[in-house]
């Protein structure tokens, strides 16, 4: 019985001392947690330790080369602290992968972390920028603060082998927002417009080619003071608000009391005056009176409708044999301002040689049209008879037309005024090309012309009537010519 | 007065002429490349990130290696030291020479892109779009660079690309998108770090690096 508690105290003593020796474990796996390369040129690799199996655990990295099956020992252990690979220039290679193996060890065993493929290009994060500073610039109207750094030391800008991108951010004190800057290649950035009595909290960070962003620098501080010229400024603003509140109010009162200061500030709008107008008269109300005054000098006559108007047709003409380049005027005159006699009425048809002159075909169908329509009335007008004999009933024609069979027509070409009037229904159609103005040289009222021709005189030809008719005639020497042109109305509106 | 304004435009036009015929300064060429070839490079990222969003895990372990890109045999310098001294000639054909081993390639994945079994496919489509305009674009850029710095054209190294298609299954159409896409990635990294050298080295400006 006793043996057996003996036995059994002993076996409990024993079980005392298990735990201590069954803690001890080969090494659990160690972690590689991240690679980082600040300037492409070097790259370290940090582990994470599993448990250590309460034995003293070594931990050793070792890597290899893509192409390649050589395995390599990491170069430094120290450099970049506790658990930690350096790589150096020497044994950093960019775009190739390296396998990377973290394997702790003990008296136990060993474990081996998990492989990591690791390229330099992907890893590049560079330290964050250097010496941060922020100072504060008064200038007369826009006071701003100067964020100035130093690129990190390490980063090779100047071969090119990097390039380097800052950004800058700040924030006030107690708000919880930061503004962020893109800064680009520049070691300075200016910020405007402070809030005044504001304390700033400024940060810089960088970044490399197409890399990771470096964490953010130390933090700088500014203190915007409150500046005197902004009281100054709103004090100022109060002053000539005030002045100019009073200023109004004076002169409200004024206006409102003093007739003078009213007419000065507020002058009385001038009422319309209509000359030989009384408004008094108009507000006595007499209808008489006003009417005789209303009507009074200065008024304007209306123009009386010349019934005695020259109507003048002049149709350029002239015999096939005669080489004129001048016009034969064939002149109607019905009213008094005929050229020499009154009551005269001699047709005269100019015609012009087709030389030199461009008409358009419907110009001159128009043009013969309207021709004809008026020597037809000119026709009707002379009571001629078919053979273009006048009848005698006309008294005014009479005596031009008993010279002659037929109605007088003279032809007499270039070198003599002719007179240029058509109805004003007939001066649809434009002068022709040829056609100058030069050659006007008087005018008579709104719508005569006196033209002067230059062409040679070739003397004054009577025509005798061999045709028929005086429309007919004119028809027949209208159409071997060709050509015919209506010098027609020059008035003064066109 | 006449005569001093028609001599300035005279003047004016024949600089024109001359910048015309001449063309872009050496600087500004280079200037634009680089940003040219960053564009490159963050769209290749863009666009593997687009693909890594919902890449079947499966694809991850069976991804071919790097090194059997078409371009691994083409020599290139490892790190800064190297690529320094590598003179400037040599640096422009090296990125010619990448940028044109991708010119089929990237036909193959753009007319891929629309069929690809992946739900970002549409965004994936457009970017592939650009990519090929962009090398079309700085391919043709480096062209001038070359004529500017009076280097042969001739040293291009052949990269010839024997793929024609890129799988029959979706799987395998897949993973080799993402394969060729990362072979691009890195080689993009390539061409735009040696063109931001070049920039630095020939233009001589200091103030620009």
């Amino acid at each position: 019985m006793r043996r057996d508690a003996e036995q059994a105290l002993t076996l409990m003593w024993l079980l005392s001392w298990i735990p201590h020796t069954m803690c001890h474990s080969p090494p659990g796996r160690p972690r590689l947690t991240k690679c980082r390369s600040p300037e492409k040129e070097t790259f370290t690799c940090w582990w994470e330790p599993g448990s250590t199996g309460g034995l003293p655990t070594s931990y050793h990295l070792y890597y290899r080369k893509e192409s390649s099956v050589e395995v390599f020992e990491c170069p430094d252990y120290h450099k970049a602290g506790d658990n930690s690979c350096y790589f150096d220039k020497r044994h950093t290679s960019i775009w190739i992968i390296y396998n990377i193996t973290v394997v702790a060890s003990n008296t136990l065993g060993k474990a081996y972390s998990e492989s990591v493929e690791v390229d330099v290009m992907d890893i590049v994060q560079p330290h964050p920028p250097e010496n941060v500073n922020v100072t504060l610039m008064q200038t007369k109207n826009t006071p701003y603060f100067l964020v100035q750094w130093q690129a990190p030391h390490d980063a090779d800008t100047r071969s090119g082998w990097v390039t380097i991108k800052y950004e800058v951010r700040l924030k006030t004190e107690n708000s919880g927002d930061w503004e962020s800057y893109g800064a680009g290649k520049q070691l300075e950035f200016s910020i405007y417009s402070p809030q005044p009595g504001a304390k700033y909290v400024v940060q810089v960070r960088c970044k490399l080619d197409q890399g990771l962003w470096s964490e953010w620098s130390p933090s700088a501080f500014i203190q915007i003071p409150d500046t005197m010229s902004d009281t100054q400024n709103a004090v100022m603003i109060l002053a000539v608000t005030l002045t100019v509140i009073i200023f109004l109010l004076t002169a409200g009162v004024l206006t409102v009391k003093m007739k003078p200061v009213k007419d000065f500030l507020l002058p009385p709008v001038p009422e319309p005056k209509i000359r030989g107008i009384d408004t008094q008269l108009l507000k006595s109300g007499k209808s008489e009176d006003i009417f005789s005054a209303l009507v009074t000098l200065g008024y304007p006559q209306i123009a009386q409708s010349p019934d005695r108007q020259v109507e003048y047709l002049v149709v350029s003409d002239y015999d096939e044999e005669t080489e004129f380049d001048s016009k034969a005027l064939l002149e109607y005159q019905k009213g008094k301002n005929g050229p020499a006699e009154t009551a005269q009425n001699s047709i005269q048809i100019t015609w012009n040689s087709g030389q030199g002159l461009k008409t358009h075909p419907g110009t001159v169908s128009k043009q013969l049209s309207s021709t004809i329509s008026v020597l037809e009335d000119l026709q009707q007008r002379l009571h001629l008879d078919a053979n273009g004999s006048p009848l005698k009933a006309q008294d005014q024609n009479n005596q031009m037309i008993s010279e002659s069979k037929c109605e007088h027509v003279s032809i007499t070409p270039g070198g003599f005024t002719g007179y240029v009037e058509v109805d004003e229904k007939k001066r649809d159609q434009k002068p022709q090309v040829g056609e100058d103005y030069s050659m006007v040289s008087d005018i008579n009222s709104d719508n005569i012309l006196v033209l002067q021709e230059s062409i040679p005189v070739q003397g004054h030809k009577e025509v005798k009537c061999d045709k028929t008719s005086g429309a007919e005639e004119t028809g027949d020497v209208i159409e071997p010519l060709g050509y015919m042109e209506t010098v027609t109305t020059f008035s003064s509106g066109s | 007065m006449a005569e001093g304004s028609r001599l300035y435009f005279a003047v004016t036009v024949l600089m024109c002429a001359f910048v015309s015929i001449n063309g872009v300064g050496l600087n500004d060429l280079l200037e634009r490349a680089s940003q040219l070839s960053d564009k490159l490079h963050s769209l290749s990222t863009s666009l593997t990130n687009d693909l890594d969003s919902h890449f079947p895990p499966l694809g991850r372990v069976m991804m071919p290696r790097p090194s059997m890109c078409h371009t691994s045999s083409l020599q290139i310098p490892n790190d800064k030291d190297q690529a320094l001294k590598v003179p400037e000639d040599e640096l422009l054909s090296l990125a010619r020479s990448l940028l044109l081993a991708w010119s089929d390639p990237l036909t193959l994945l753009s007319s891929e892109a629309s069929s690809l079994a992946h739900p970002e496919r549409n965004s994936i489509n457009s970017k592939t779009k650009e990519l090929q305009d962009n090398i079309n674009s700085l391919g043709a850029g480096l062209e001038h660079v070359v004529h500017k710095m009076g280097s042969s054209s001739d040293n291009l190294s052949s990269l010839p690309f024997p793929i024609s298609t890129l799988g029959q299954d979706k799987t395998s159409r897949l993973v080799n998108f993402h394969f060729l896409l990362s072979c691009f990635r890195r080689d993009s990294h390539k061409i735009d770090s040696f063109l931001k050298v070049l920039r630095c080295r020939a233009a001589k400006r200091p103030e620009m690096c």
